[in-house]
Parts: structure tokens; C-alpha cells; sequence
């Protein structure tokens, strides 16, 4: 795994290259070389994406897709969409109409099973004067929710759904993508976040309805910024508790955020001490909330670790 | 559960101690252990030397200052023996 550093070629995007469906991406540390021939894929990608960050050329991809209509009757009958990596096809077919959404996840896909030189943790992560709160959650624990609602309230993205933590220094890589939400997110992000560019809403995936929220610019102009773990939040959501912030045991944070981590395994006894030193250095929470105004206020008021410790 | 009891491979383990709590990683396994602190304890005291359960039980009633009694022995007991389950600890050869 080689991270793409050619920023001399990341040139304007070429709209004849994005048109013909034939174009590279860059997401964070990644390029994904992409072949589509899904007439609304490019434009829908356009729509997420940062322009400077889709080009023609690139040197070098580190993933080589396409999202393609199944061979056989189903390129016309009710039509559907594959994800394919280099051959492989690791989800089942979906309605042409969910090619956007079946594109996220199969980006994640290609991070979660070919990014091993980063600890991968399956978490939010935003950052604020230097200091990054990582915020661990399985679906439904309504992290990408609060993400999208502090990302628009002077909190930067790093990213939504999987944290890259260097194995070097334990810094948090930005890998700043559309943030995906669902169902009665999507309506309540559109009130709090007033103008906010949405991918246009996929009804009745296997997530139920589903929308992504393009990031905010500063965290797409702030993508080469990596930066240092101070927090390590478990967010809850509940619907009508007020926003409550707990302190959490060392202890169980370390085995919650392994549990959590998609590749701990992979790294051994390196990936333990790279996620101990961060628990070490980090304020570990619990937070429920059921508001998010309530959590924007709770969030500004968090005092990062001082140097001695956490 | 008679027998001297021993940190079964303590070169491959690797952790952490927080508040009296310990986070274990072995490397022989691939497995992580959250001890919680009577366990960490007993993890602690077996690392310092091998014992049996009535030496263990001595150290941890002195290292918490605790009454060394009945229950705490039973706890020790049932600390060890989930030791014993996931690898953490194996019985000491017995000299020859």
C-alpha cells in the first residue's frame, strides 16, 4: 500500500474524463482509479467529491474499480449495479438507482480489506485546535448523525466511518468522504446544517433510506493534515435524553476500541501498543444524547488531556 | 485446581494498567483480556513468582489489605481458572 503523493498531477478534474466515466479519485491517502458505466455515477460523484480531488491522470491508483450493470437480463430488467475490485465483486447486486451508495461502501470495502499499513478503527473521528475525538460506534449509536451536526459546527472531519491511525506516530489520517446517513437523519442534518449538499436519497437499501452529506469545505481543504488522538467518545443516541457526558474506564475503552478496530488483529502486539498509547494520552466518555445542539454545546466545552496525561 | 500456577508465557504477552484495571494482550493468541482489578490483581501476583492458590491468596489479602478468608480464596479460585481457560496461566512442572 502506497499512499499517492503526485500532487503536482492532482490537476483540475476533467469533465470529459468524469463524462466518460473513466476518472481517479482521491480520498485521503488513497487513489481509487474508477470505470463506470452508470450514466448517474459521475455526476453524483462529482456532486460528494472535492473537483481538485477527481482528475484524469494520476501516476498511481491504490484501487482499481468499476460499478457496472451484471452481464445478462439485468443490465435491462429492473437494472441493477455491481462493485467490482480488480475481479473481485464482494456485495451482491443492487438497483441501478443505489449505484452512489453501493460506490461508498465499496470504497470502504477496498479501505477496510487492502489499507493495512493504518490501524483502521470503525469510528468517527473530528478535530478541533489540533485535538481529535475519536468516536467509536456500531450502527445505530448515532455517530454519523453527530459527526454530520458537529463537522457544521466548528468541528473538522478527518471522517465518518473509519478512522486510519498511523502505525508511525498514532496520528489520525485525514479521510474526509461524504458522511452517510439514514433515514430520519437525513431530514433532521438538513435542518441543522441549512444549504447542505446532499447525494440525492436512496430509498429501500438493505440501510433503509440513505443519503451522504458532502463534508464541509474546510475539511476538504485540510485533507494532508493528520492530528494527535484526545478524546475517545462512545456516543449513544436517545431519543429525548438530555446530552450526558461520562468519564470511561482506561481499561474498557482500550478493549472496546480494539473491538471496534477492523484490522487489530492484522498488526499484533504493534497495533495493541499503537491503540494503548492512544487510550493512555486520551479522555475516554461515554455520551447519550438526544439532541444535537445539546451535544454541539457539550462538545465545545471538552477539555483536551493535558501533556502529563490523560 | 491443586498445583503451583505461573504466567504461562510472559514474553508474549503485552499491557496495560489503568486505575487497577489491566488490558492483556497475547501475542501467542492473537487474543486481548480486560482484567478487572481482583483479576489484575492475581495477574500481578503471578507475575512477581509462581504460587499455589493459598500463597496467591496471601498475597492478594496483603497487596489489597484485605481478611484473607473463604471468599476471597473462592474468588482467587475463580480467577485462576478462567486464567487457565484462555491460556493466561498453566500449571508449574513440578521439580524433579
Amino acid at each position: 500500500m502506497t499512499a499517492t503523493t503526485t500532487a503536482a498531477r492532482e490537476t483540475v478534474p476533467s469533465a470529459a474524463a468524469i463524462e466518460a466515466g473513466d476518472f481517479f479519485l482521491r480520498s485521503g491517502p488513497f487513489t481509487t482509479r474508477v470505470h463506470t458505466s452508470i450514466p448517474h455515477l459521475p455526476d453524483g460523484t462529482a456532486q460528494l467529491y472535492e473537483p481538485r480531488h477527481i482528475s484524469a491522470h494520476r501516476d498511481f491508483a491504490d484501487f482499481h474499480v468499476t460499478v457496472a450493470p451484471p452481464r445478462g437480463v439485468r443490465r435491462w430488467y429492473r437494472p441493477q449495479v455491481l462493485f467490482h475490485l480488480d475481479g473481485i465483486v464482494p456485495f451482491k447486486p443492487l438497483p441501478l438507482l443505489h449505484a452512489v451508495p453501493i460506490f461508498e461502501w465499496g470504497l470502504n470495502w477496498c479501505i477496510v480489506n487492502r489499507a493495512n499499513s493504518y490501524l483502521i478503527i470503525h469510528a468517527a473521528a473530528i478535530e478541533k485546535n489540533g485535538f481529535v475525538a475519536i468516536m467509536p460506534g456500531v450502527p445505530g449509536a448515532g455517530k454519523s448523525t453527530l459527526t454530520a451536526g458537529l463537522v457544521n459546527r466548528g468541528w473538522r472531519l478527518l471522517s465518518d466511518e473509519m478512522a486510519l491511525i498511523s502505525l508511525t506516530d498514532g496520528r489520525v489520517m485525514p479521510l474526509v468522504r461524504p458522511i452517510s446517513l439514514k433515514n430520519e437523519s437525513i431530514a433532521l442534518i438538513r435542518d441543522f446544517v441549512p444549504g447542505a449538499q446532499f447525494s440525492a436519497a436512496c430509498h429501500d437499501t438493505i440501510k433503509g433510506t440513505v443519503a451522504h452529506l458532502k463534508p464541509p469545505q474546510e475539511s476538504l481543504n485540510r485533507v494532508d493534515e493528520p492530528a494527535r488522538p484526545a478524546w475517545i467518545i462512545f456516543p449513544h443516541y436517545v431519543n429525548g435524553l438530555p446530552a450526558t457526558l461520562a468519564t470511561y474506564s482506561k481499561a474498557a475503552s482500550l478493549i472496546e476500541i480494539a473491538r471496534n478496530a477492523f484490522n487489530y488483529s492484522v498488526h499484533g502486539a504493534r497495533g495493541f501498543a499503537v491503540l494503548a498509547d492512544i487510550v493512555e494520552s486520551s479522555r475516554c466518555y461515554r455520551f447519550s444524547y438526544g439532541d444535537l445542539d445539546e451535544a454541539v454545546e457539550v462538545f465545545a466545552a471538552l477539555e483536551p488531556p493535558t501533556r502529563a496525561g490523560a | 485446581m491443586t498445583g503451583r500456577w505461573r504466567v504461562a508465557s510472559p514474553a508474549a504477552l503485552s499491557w496495560r494498567s489503568w486505575a487497577g484495571e489491566i488490558v492483556v494482550y497475547d501475542d501467542g493468541s492473537g487474543d486481548t483480556h480486560y482484567l478487572e482489578p481482583l483479576a489484575a490483581e492475581v495477574f500481578e501476583r503471578l507475575l512477581d513468582a509462581p504460587a499455589d492458590l493459598d500463597e496467591l491468596a496471601a498475597r492478594v489479602a496483603q497487596s489489597l489489605a484485605v481478611d484473607r478468608d473463604d471468599e476471597l480464596a473462592q474468588a482467587i479460585g475463580a480467577v485462576v481458572d478462567k486464567f487457565r481457560a484462555c491460556g493466561l496461566v498453566a500449571r508449574q512442572a513440578a521439580a524433579i
